[in-house]
């Protein structure tokens, strides 16, 4: 007898409604301003690689629920999430096969090969990314030029990403002001440009409590002082730390990407330390590694980490140490 | 100085001796199920491939490069190895047991460890001198250590995952360690 007539539950017996598919839709729909402004600066071939990514994503679940049965489950919006997460970080000039490879490695390799969702040790995008990177390194750095719709003006100030700008000639990127970073107007991956579109997802996502403040906060303002450390020591060779934390994808990745639910640390101590180590590591390979972001591999790295973090337990209540 | 700071971002990061050099597979994936046996077994790591190196370097210099006998590396350095590890483990349950106890049965375990033959061979490939050998040795086991710990972290996870039936024990153990692998390529290229 499978599925009985009648379940009897332990208490309580009141739910909130609140569920981990709903968690998840309003994650993804926390990415409708971020991939607006990846519309707003890189037109319609943004929603283009969007629908691709996120197509196949869920078309790859349907499949694998087809074939082996749970834990995997179209309904739950993991797979929308992921499809959404990866081709946000993908750029506009990529071909159509690129998303639609990213989605397959994401969903399988690295989510269903683990026991689906929130079992999967590495964030399921960033394997997808990484993937693609290590594979096709020079079609995913591709930059198209940043062209607003409306309001602004193209910039003249990035002919390239600023990291690699920065990577290039460090005189070139003090005379930009902050504000086209924190707009985005400039050559990027298509959800990670907009800095203002990432706060107001990042503080829907805040709002719901679907993530906490540690992540974000620590693994900015970690990499930040660390940024700053750096440019105290030699101005002539480090970026200065705001440049640092307003380019790439510092953002999304604090906000979208590091907060992979069952990838990131639960307690509140190993939440800081993951964000510490994020925001250490990012500066790290941005400045001595050799690919332009750091953010994806740092948050990697702090993914295997994360088991051990979460050894960091709250002691028992009542008991003197 | 910094050139010691550099071997170590190098050995420990860089060139990790299982996550980018792809040496000692076996044990890597052997006794990474518990945290426990993890944490003896990089120390017993750290331990013979210090002294292993050592003792290799000293014959590489003073035995086979005076004599013309370079060919005879793999071979005599297996052996020296085995002979060493063997005696240090004799010694260790004589004099001081508790470290034998502590080291338990990873120390004859890795006397077959190609790491230690690999790191061996590496240093005397580099040229470094006997105090830099010691030091790329020390270096290049704490890295092993590290990845191997980081792995028993996530694989102690992965026993309670309903993995899919025909990935379950090492093939999931081996997908992990690839991906951590892609992971610490972030640190590519930041030394030559």
């Amino acid at each position: 007898m499978k599925h009985p007539e009648l379940t009897v539950s332990v208490s309580p017996h009141i739910h909130s409604g609140y569920t981990v598919a709903r968690m998840m839709y309003e994650n993804a729909g926390a990415l409708i301003p971020v991939a607006l402004a990846g519309w707003f600066f890189f037109g319609w071939p943004a929603l283009k690689i969007l629908a691709l990514s996120a197509g196949t994503a869920l078309l790859v679940e349907w499949g694998w629920e087809k074939l082996f049965g749970p834990p995997a489950n179209i309904r739950d919006g993991s797979a929308l999430l992921t499809g959404l997460l990866l081709g946000c970080i993908l750029t506009t000039e990529v071909p159509w096969w690129i998303p639609i490879l990213g989605s397959l490695v994401a969903i399988t390799v690295g989510r269903h090969a683990f026991g689906g969702m929130g079992n999967h040790p590495f964030s399921s995008v960033l394997v997808g990314w990484a993937f693609l990177e290590i594979s096709y390194k020079e079609i995913l750095e591709t930059y198209p030029l940043a062209e607003p719709r409306f309001l602004l003006e193209a910039s003249e100030f990035f002919s390239d990403p600023p990291l690699i700008a920065m990577k290039d000639d460090l005189e070139s990127i003090l005379e930009v002001p902050w504000s086209e970073l924190f707009f985005g107007n400039v050559p990027g991956t298509l959800g990670t440009v907009c800095v203002l579109a990432i706060l107001l997802g990042g503080a829907y996502l805040l709002y719901r409590r679907i993530i906490t403040w540690h992540i974000p906060l620590s693994f900015i303002f970690s990499a930040w002082l660390f940024a700053l450390i750096m440019w105290q020591v030699d101005p002539e060779v480090y970026a200065p730390p705001t440049f640092h934390i307003l380019s790439g994808w510092m953002m999304f990745g604090a906000f979208f990407l590091a907060t992979e639910k069952g990838t990131a640390p639960v307690t509140p101590l190993g939440m800081i330390f993951y964000g510490i180590g994020c925001g250490v590591l990012t500066i790290i390979i941005r400045t001595w590694g050799i690919y332009t972001e750091g953010v994806p591999f740092a948050i990697l790295l702090m993914n295997g980490a994360t088991p051990l973090l979460d050894r960091i337990k709250p002691g028992t209540a009542g008991r003197s140490r | 100085m910094s050139e010691y700071l550099l071997l170590l971002v190098s050995a420990v990061f860089v060139n990790n001796i299982i996550l980018a050099r792809y040496l000692g597979n076996c044990p890597f994936l052997g006794v990474s199920n518990r945290l426990d046996t993890a944490v003896g077994m990089s120390m017993a790591v750290v331990f013979v491939i210090t002294l292993a190196s050592a003792a290799t370097w000293i014959v590489q210099t003073y035995v086979l490069t005076p004599f013309d006998l370079e060919y005879l590396q793999t071979i005599a350095f297996i052996l020296i190895i085995a002979t060493l590890v063997q005696l240090v483990e004799m010694f260790l349950q004589k004099s001081i047991p508790t470290l034998y106890r502590a080291l338990g049965i990873f120390l004859p375990l890795i006397t077959t460890n190609c790491a230690v033959l690999g790191v061996a061979v590496l240093a005397i490939q580099n040229e470094y001198g006997f105090v830099k050998t010691i030091f790329f040795a020390f270096v290049s086991s704490v890295g092993y250590g590290l990845a191997l710990i980081l792995l028993t972290g996530i694989r102690e996870r992965l026993n309670v995952a309903p993995i899919p039936v025909h990935l379950k024990g090492t093939s999931i153990g081996l997908i992990t360690v690839g991906l951590l692998a892609l992971a610490f390529l972030g640190f590519a290229g930041m030394v030559h």
